[in-house]
C-alpha cells in the first residue's frame, strides 16, 4: 500500500524549530484536510516531505510506500508519486514552459515520448485546466499572474500522475470558475486512486472535494484527527475552541518587523 | 582576415577557428557573420563599416574554454546601414571571457540591435559591455542593447555594462541589463517535478543559449547541444 507515515516528525528551519514532533499517517486513497492557524508548520510538513534543503529534519521519519524517502533526494521523492503543488510557485527565467513539461514527463519514461504524443497530451491537458495554449510557449510561471501559475501547478499534476499529491492553498488566487476546474481535475485524479493532503483556509475548496479526513496541526504537532465535520467547525468558529477544549495554548507566529522607512522610523520602532 | 562585400552582394560567412575578420560592406550590400567557437579562446577582433542600406547579421555562439576578449567595433557610416549581433556564451570552469561590443551611429537613419546572453557556471567570469553611440548628425537613428547573464555557482560571476552614448537628438535609444542568480527555489521547484541536479541545470542553460543553434547548421547544432550537455555535466 502506498501510505505516507510520519513518525515524531522535528523540523528545523534557520535554526528555529517548527515541526515539534508531527504524527500523522495518509493512507491510500485519502482525501484529507489539513487544517490550522497561520505559521504553525503546516507549509514547513509539505516541505520537509519534499526535502527542501532549508527545511532540516533534526529527528523522526518519513516513509512512503514502506520506503525511507529522508535518505532520497527530491528528484527520487517526485519519481516515487509525491507531488506538492506550492503555495508560491518560482518564476524561473530562461525555462520554456512546454520544454519543462516535456522533461519532467520524459524522465519518469524508459523512452522519450514522440512530439505527437506529448503535445496531444499537453493539448488536452491545457484544455481542461482552461488555459490558453499559448501560454505552453511562455516562461516557466515567468509573468503568470497568481491563478495562472496554481492552474499550471495542477496541470503539472495531471501530466506526472503521482500516487499522494500535497496542495498547498492551491484554491488563493483564483476565481470562483477557476476554483471549479482545479477541483474538477483534484476529484478526477482521486476517483483514479490518488491521495491527497489539502492546505486552505477557505471551506469552499473542501466543499468541492469532499475530504474524508481533516486533521488540525497547532503548535508544530497534530492535534487532531477526525472527519471532515472539522472543516464545518474551523470555518465557523476558527481556532479559539481547541484551547478551551484541548488546553492547548496556540502560540501568535513571530512577526518580524521590518521597516522600509528613514532611519528616524527605524529609531522610533526599537523605542 | 579581410572581406569586401561589392555593392549589392549578399555574402555568408562561417568562421570556426578564431580568427579575427575585418570587413566592408558597400552600398546595398548584406553580410552574414558567424562565429561558431569551441576551441580554446583567444583574443579576436572584429571591426568593419557599412556603408548606405547595407546590412550585418553578427551571430555568435561562443562555447570556447579559457581566457579570451571579443572586441568588435562596428561603423554605421551610412543611411539606412542596419547592423545587428547575437551571442550566446557558455563559461565554465576558471574561464574568464569578456566581450566588447560598440556599435557607431555616424549617419542619420542607421540601426543596430545587439542581443548578449551569457552562462556563468563553476567559477568563471563573463562580461558583456556594449557601447552604442549615436554621433552628432546621426538624427532619427535607432539603437537598442539587451544583456542577460545567469550565474549558477558561488564563485562564477557576470558582469553586463550597457551602454549609451547620445550625442544627437530625436533618435530611439533603450538598453537593458539583467544578472541573475541562480536561487535555491528555482532549483528545488525544479527538482520536486523529477529533474535531476543536472536536468534541472542543463534545462536553465538550453532556455538561454539553445536559441542561437536555430542559425547554424545541423552539424554545429549537434555540437551546440553537446557542449551543453558536456558542459553542464562536469
Amino acid at each position: 500500500m502506498k501510505n505516507l507515515v510520519i513518525k515524531n516528525l522535528h523540523v528545523n528551519v534557520e535554526g528555529k524549530e517548527i515541526l515539534k514532533g508531527v504524527n500523522l499517517t495518509i493512507n491510500e486513497g485519502d482525501n484529507v484536510a489539513l487544517l490550522g492557524p497561520n505559521g504553525h508548520g503546516k507549509s514547513t510538513l509539505f516541505m520537509a516531505i519534499m526535502g527542501h534543503p532549508k527545511y532540516k529534519i533534526t529527528e523522526g521519519s518519513i516513509t512512503f510506500d514502506n520506503k525511507d524517502i529522508l535518505n532520497m533526494s527530491t528528484d527520487e521523492r517526485s519519481k516515487l508519486g509525491l507531488f506538492l503543488g506550492l503555495q508560491n510557485p518560482s518564476e524561473v527565467p530562461g525555462v520554456n514552459n512546454s520544454d519543462f513539461l516535456k522533461n519532467i514527463m520524459n524522465v519518469r519514461r524508459e523512452k522519450p515520448m514522440t512530439l505527437f504524443t506529448f503535445y496531444k497530451e499537453l493539448e488536452n491537458s491545457y484544455k481542461e485546466m482552461g488555459i490558453p495554449f499559448e501560454m505552453a510557449n511562455r516562461n516557466l510561471n515567468e509573468g503568470f499572474s497568481g491563478g495562472e501559475k496554481k492552474r499550471n501547478e495542477i496541470l503539472q499534476m495531471n501530466l506526472l500522475n503521482p500516487s499522494l499529491s500535497m496542495l498547498d492553498e492551491i484554491d488563493s488566487g483564483l476565481d470562483v470558475d477557476a476554483i471549479n476546474v482545479v477541483a474538477n481535475a483534484i476529484n478526477k485524479k482521486h476517483q483514479n486512486g490518488m491521495s491527497l493532503l489539502v492546505i486552505s483556509h477557505y471551506a469552499r475548496l473542501f466543499d468541492l472535494i469532499h475530504p474524508n479526513r481533516a486533521v488540525i496541526m497547532v503548535n508544530g504537532k497534530i492535534v487532531l484527527d477526525g472527519d471532515a465535520t472539522l472543516i464545518k467547525r474551523v470555518d465557523k468558529e476558527g481556532y479559539e475552541w481547541i484551547k478551551n477544549e484541548l488546553g492547548i495554548e496556540i502560540t501568535k507566529p513571530e512577526i518580524n518587523k521590518k521597516s522600509i522607512g528613514v532611519c528616524a522610523t527605524k529609531v522610533a520602532m526599537k523605542k | 582576415m579581410n572581406i569586401l562585400v561589392k555593392a549589392n552582394e549578399i555574402k555568408e560567412l562561417l568562421i570556426t577557428d578564431n580568427s579575427s575578420v575585418n570587413f566592408v560592406i558597400e552600398n546595398n550590400g548584406s553580410l552574414l557573420l558567424k562565429y561558431a567557437m569551441f576551441l580554446d579562446s583567444k583574443n579576436i577582433d572584429i571591426s568593419g563599416s557599412l556603408n548606405k542600406n547595407s546590412t550585418l547579421k553578427t551571430v555568435v555562439a561562443d562555447f570556447s574554454n579559457g581566457v579570451g576578449k571579443i572586441h568588435a567595433n562596428i561603423e554605421l557610416n551610412e543611411e539606412g546601414a542596419n547592423a545587428t549581433w547575437d551571442l550566446a556564451s557558455l563559461a565554465t570552469n576558471k574561464d574568464k571571457k569578456e566581450f566588447d561590443i560598440s556599435f557607431i551611429h555616424n549617419k542619420n537613419n542607421t540601426f543596430a540591435n545587439m542581443n548578449n546572453y551569457g552562462v556563468a557556471l563553476n567559477s568563471s567570469r563573463l562580461v558583456f559591455s556594449g557601447i552604442n553611440h549615436i554621433k552628432k548628425n546621426a538624427k532619427k537613428s535607432n539603437t537598442n542593447q539587451n544583456a542577460k547573464i545567469i550565474v549558477f555557482d558561488k564563485d562564477a560571476s557576470g558582469k553586463a555594462n550597457p551602454i549609451l552614448k547620445i550625442d544627437e537628438n530625436d533618435v530611439l535609444a533603450s538598453h537593458a541589463a539583467i544578472v541573475g542568480r541562480l536561487n535555491d527555489e528555482h532549483l528545488f521547484y525544479l527538482k520536486s517535478r523529477g529533474l535531476t541536479e543536472i536536468e534541472a541545470k542543463a534545462l536553465i542553460v538550453e532556455g538561454y543559449l539553445k536559441p542561437i543553434a536555430n542559425y547554424f547548421n545541423d552539424d554545429i547544432k549537434e555540437s551546440i547541444n553537446n557542449k551543453i550537455m558536456e558542459k553542464c555535466h562536469v
